[in-house]
């Protein structure tokens, strides 16, 4: 702003230049014949003195408007407006499945991408913007840049993508890059940066779950000064003095015991969300499958049946077409009517000739969203699970394991205890040549946990060795005699011979209790069962209500481990994950020479065993191959002894996938929706397949939400920009430049209205 | 000045104005005898015809013949041959001597041109300009061998007179009061106006022709920019900023002064005509003077 001098100075420039018009312009004397004529004819042109007149102050009068048009500029004229202000922004663009529905011209996706743009055209000089894609995961296109022209062009090659939606991950990404020095989860930390407040646009279609324990803080700008203190604190006290500050830090302290109580804790911290920017139509048009699979019927094994839910989600009733395809060729059809908002199961019966290929089911009838149009089950050849049971005689459990059911499923190779101490056994534990290890009151070494899932019957899996204590080492070098019993010397229930041990190792055990490791307490004599885990899939469809147990050891499971059978001594069975294995321990011997439950002629234990070979023996993937979730890792299991697979997916080249360390190939490239192919050590056929469907609720529902709740703010969806100061003066002196080229032409070309 | 005999007649014209003569529409009264007819009756080889004797009478011419016939006196009479007097009224002000060649270089050559003309043919030559005073005439040429006199004379004419077209065209006829052809040739650029000028050689009764001599910067003159034009007669000063559309109305403003010059000389029996100083002497008098009929 000018002070009044230099506007005093300012004004009296158009006064100076009509002067300058009433000075007498200095023309060149020409010497010609006579004047008569050219008096003759200014007398003429006298004739019309207003016209002529006016002709000629056309300069003077374009000169005034000009010199108007530079003092308007720096007058710093502005309208209010709809305009982004403030300096940072974050721009996070939902490019989840749902975002390339068309109800939105040409797609969500490139509604938002636009909406985008003309923020970003809309951005004063000086602005920094920072663009971020997310579906499930978050990228960022763009870290903050005033460049509005790279900005352009990484918003527009931002891509669509068939994941689904976690917007907690943009929000911390971006959180993570707004507020530089902090992890994004914690509270307190230590800042290496400066934090400046950036605004949060989210454009979006709302197909997420309302976001919660986030924090949003520090909505408003805060003063330089008190930066440093305040920024931590609530809004309301931005304060202006020292106790304001402090009051401030003891407001943060409670904010991060708050915080810590939040598991999922998360604090925006200078992010200031913005109002939702939402794309789509109410009445957005969608039929989706939402789940479709293939298996074998239950009462005849050689029959092929196929189920699969469709869903309607737009707001009107709808009949759709619906084809079923084996390998490419149309197999069955039907018509389904849909009732609005609500879905309807389908279920085919294929013939024997569909012993394994590829399913895919289409519905024929287009609408708004074409990616859940098309869903794939992927129907392999049945191999069956590679099962090592290593006893010393249990013809009960063998027993189980020779059931018609479980004959289909697994293969079973027996092997007494001693052959835990072999090199072969070494050799087939670190190679992962079983699918499924059964150890029935014996355990391997603890450095040789197998690499597949386990059954311990009996007995404790080995402590970790790097966190086995010595009272551990004791115990094992204590109990010696080719049973190397579990760290903590937890006794085989049927074993006497181990019960000294038990004395000795047990109160070592407990204290030091080793939270990652297995763990059991004294033998407690006849457990009743209390409650047993149903809805877990080895536990499904088994009652032990009947169950008798004569002596059971009440387990001390790790950490993240589930009870399947809780007892009145304490938990009997229960299931802990082990480096992408799982272990499932029984605390109580079954079957053997010794009798000490009643289990084995109970119905309930071979279902119990059924349940263990498909579910740990990866039984229920043998047929049905995987269906992942676009964006979610499938481990592909290879029975060849190779180092590397192919996967060819639907769109793109193929990607080679090196054997992992779990024994599996890792195939994280699941982006896109549609059939995957694996060709196993650079053979020409595919040796399998796995399909990647959408079946996401979330991101089928067309319906646009118009809020969303972070923590306890709840963003409302927003077409009302901030009014905004919008400076015009660049247009001003723009006009103002243009006229003074007008000037110049006219003056030098002589031209004239 | 300048001009030099050569300039001023070319053998090469001289060649082909030998074989033209001045032409008046009117019947002049001549000075001294010469090679046109007259109206008055005389002594020429030509008979006219007879009258009555009357006391006073040359014998000389009586017809005896009819006496003897009819015993009465008659008198025979001829028709008279008299010269005819050419005037060239040059304008010799300050504007003439403008342009490339000059008005007066040119308004020179066309003097020079007719008066070789009317020399050949044994008329009275008579040069004179705008600037002389009434009581002193210019000098009379007469005859083929006056050709160089008169070259001389034209050739001391310089510009710079500041007498008023209308006095001067008074002046010359207070100093000659016969009639015969008299040739203006003058730009008429005289501020107060040509009018009065050309009404004054109508009253004379003389045979008028007006040559307009304009030089081709008049015409279309080549200015631009903002301009102060001093006139160099009388120092007058006309500020104009040149542009297109000026120049268009000086064109208009030229074409309407000139139009009203032949419009008031056509009205009044003068023949106008007017002359580019870039167009050729020979092609003005062979071609345009010609059709005009001021020679033939």
């Amino acid at each position: 702003m000018l002070s009044w001098w230099q506007w005093a100075l300012l004004a009296s420039v158009p006064p100076a230049i009509v002067l300058l018009y009433f000075l007498k312009l200095k023309r060149q004397p020409v010497e010609v014949p006579s004047t008569y004529l050219w008096h003759k004819m200014i007398e003429d042109l006298h004739v019309n003195t207003i016209w002529q007149r006016l002709r000629r102050s056309l300069l003077l009068f374009l000169q005034l408007l000009l010199v108007a048009l530079v003092m308007l500029a720096l007058w710093r004229p502005s309208w209010r407006g709809s305009r982004l202000s403030g300096g940072r922004y974050v721009f996070l663009i939902d490019t989840s499945a749902s975002m390339s529905a068309t109800d939105v011209a040409p797609s969500r996706l490139e509604a938002a991408k636009q909406q985008v743009l003309d923020l970003i055209a809309e951005m004063a000089s000086g602005d920094v913007a920072m663009v971020v894609s997310f579906s499930d995961t978050a990228r960022v296109e763009q870290t903050f840049t005033d460049n509005r022209a790279e900005l352009r062009r990484k918003v527009q090659a931002i891509q669509q993508t068939d994941r689904p939606t976690n917007v907690l991950e943009a929000l911390r990404v971006a959180s993570g890059l707004a507020n530089p020095g902090r992890s994004g989860t914690e509270i307190q930390d230590v800042r290496v940066a400066e934090a400046r407040p950036a605004r949060l646009f989210l454009f979006t279609d709302g197909r997420f779950p309302d976001v919660p324990g986030v924090t949003v803080r520090s909505l408003e700008p805060l003063p330089s000064i008190q930066d440093d203190e305040t920024d931590q604190d609530q809004p309301d006290n931005a304060g202006e003095d020292e106790a304001a500050a402090d009051e401030g830090e003891q407001a943060s302290e409670q904010a991060a015991a708050a915080g810590t109580a939040l598991a999922e804790g998360f604090s925006l911290g200078n992010l200031d969300p913005q109002p939702l920017r939402i794309v789509g139509v109410k009445d957005a048009d969608n039929v989706g499958i939402v789940a479709f699979s293939a298996g074998r019927n239950e009462e005849r094994p050689d029959e092929l049946q196929a189920f699969a839910r469709l869903k309607n989600y737009g707001p009107r009733r709808k009949r759709v077409n619906v084809s079923l395809h084996l390998n490419g060729e149309l197999i069955d059809a039907d018509r389904v009517t849909l009732p609005a908002r609500d879905g309807r199961g389908l279920a085919f019966s294929l013939d024997e000739k569909a012993r394994g290929g590829v399913l895919e089911l289409r519905i024929d009838t287009p609408d708004h969203l074409a990616i859940d149009n098309r869903a794939w089950a992927v129907v392999n050849e049945p191999r069956k699970a590679r099962v090592l049971l290593v006893t010393d005689g249990n013809e009960h459990l063998l027993y189980a394991l020779s059931t018609d059911a479980a004959q289909l499923l697994c293969e079973v190779t027996e092997r007494p205890s001693s052959y835990l101490a072999t090199p072969q056994y070494r050799d087939d534990a670190l190679l992962g040549n079983y699918d499924l290890a059964i150890f029935d009151r014996c355990a391997p070494p603890a450095e040789l946990m197998p690499q597949c899932s386990t059954l311990f019957i009996g007995s404790l899996p080995p402590a970790a060795p790097a966190v086995v204590d010595q009272a551990a080492q004791a115990g094992t070098e204590a109990s010696g005699g080719g049973l190397p019993v579990a760290g903590h010397g937890a006794p085989a229930t049927g074993g006497g011979a181990s019960a000294t041990s038990d004395s000795q190792a047990g109160p070592s055990g407990q204290t030091v209790p080793d939270p990652s490791s297995w763990a059991a307490g004294p033998v407690a004599a006849a457990p009743q069962i209390t409650d047993i885990d149903r809805s877990h899939p080895v536990m499904h469809m088994i009652d032990m209500g009947d169950v008798l147990i004569l002596e059971g050891t009440p387990l001390k499971p790790p950490r993240g481990s589930t009870v399947l059978i809780d007892s009145t001594a304490g938990p009997l069975a229960a299931i802990a994950p082990r480096e992408g294995f799982e272990d499932v321990v029984l605390g109580f011997g079954v079957g053997g020479p010794q009798v000490n439950t009643n289990w084995p002629v109970r119905l309930s234990f071979p279902v119990f065993v059924l349940n263990a070979l498909q579910y740990l023996g990866g039984g229920t993937t043998v047929q049905n191959a995987a269906s992942v979730r676009p964006g979610e890792p499938l481990a592909w299991r290879s029975a060849a002894a190779i180092d590397r697979i192919e996967v060819r997916p639907p769109s793109g080249p193929a990607l080679e996938i090196q054997r992992g360390p779990l024994n599996t190939f890792p195939i994280t490239q699941t982006a896109r929706v549609g059939l995957y192919e694996v060709r196993e050590g650079g053979s020409r056929q595919a040796s399998g397949r796995f399909a990647v469907n959408l079946f996401d609720d979330n991101e089928s529902d067309l319906l646009p939400r118009t809020s969303v709740k972070l923590g306890h703010v709840e963003v409302k969806q927003g077409e009302a920009w901030q009014p905004a100061r919008h400076d015009a003066w660049k247009w001003l002196l723009l006009a103002g430049l243009a006229i003074l080229a007008v000037e110049w032409y006219i003056y030098n070309r002589r031209v004239h209205v | 000045m300048p001009h030099s005999a050569e300039n001023l007649l070319p053998p090469e014209l001289v060649a082909r104005l030998e074989r033209l003569e001045l032409v008046t529409r009117k019947i002049f009264r001549g000075r001294l005898k010469g090679e046109r007819r007259s109206k008055r009756k005389g002594q020429s080889v030509e008979f006219a015809d007879f009258r009555s004797y009357v006391h006073g009478d040359d014998l000389r011419f009586i017809d005896w013949n009819t006496y003897a016939r009819l015993d009465k006196l008659f008198l025979k009479l001829f028709l008279e041959e008299e010269d005819l007097h050419f005037y060239a009224l040059i304008d010799a002000s300050m504007s003439m001597d403008f342009g490339t060649p000059s008005k007066l270089e040119y308004a020179c050559r066309l003097a020079a041109a007719l008066g070789f003309v009317g020399l050949v043919r044994g008329d009275r030559v008579r040069i004179e300009t705008l600037g002389q005073p009434a009581a002193r005439p210019g000098p009379v040429f007469r005859g083929r061998h006056s050709l160089w006199r008169l070259l001389d004379h034209l050739q001391q004419l310089q510009a710079g007179e500041t007498t008023s077209l209308a006095e001067g065209v008074r002046n010359f006829c207070l100093r000659n009061p016969g009639k015969g052809i008299v040739v203006l040739i003058s730009d008429l650029m005289d501020k107060q106006g040509f009018a009065d000028a050309l009404r004054y050689l109508v009253a004379h009764q003389m045979d008028a022709y007006v040559i307009h001599v304009l030089s081709q910067e008049e015409l279309d003159p080549d200015l631009k920019g903002d301009l102060r034009l001093v006139d160099c007669e009388d120092g007058d000063v006309a500020e104009v900023t040149v542009n297109a559309a000026l120049l268009n109305r000086y064109r208009q403003t030229l074409a309407a002064f000139v139009e009203a010059a032949r419009d008031f000389c056509t009205r009044r029996g003068m023949v106008y005509l007017l002359a580019n100083t870039r167009l050729p002497v020979e092609q003005l008098i062979s071609g345009y003077l010609r059709k005009r009929g001021l020679v033939r």
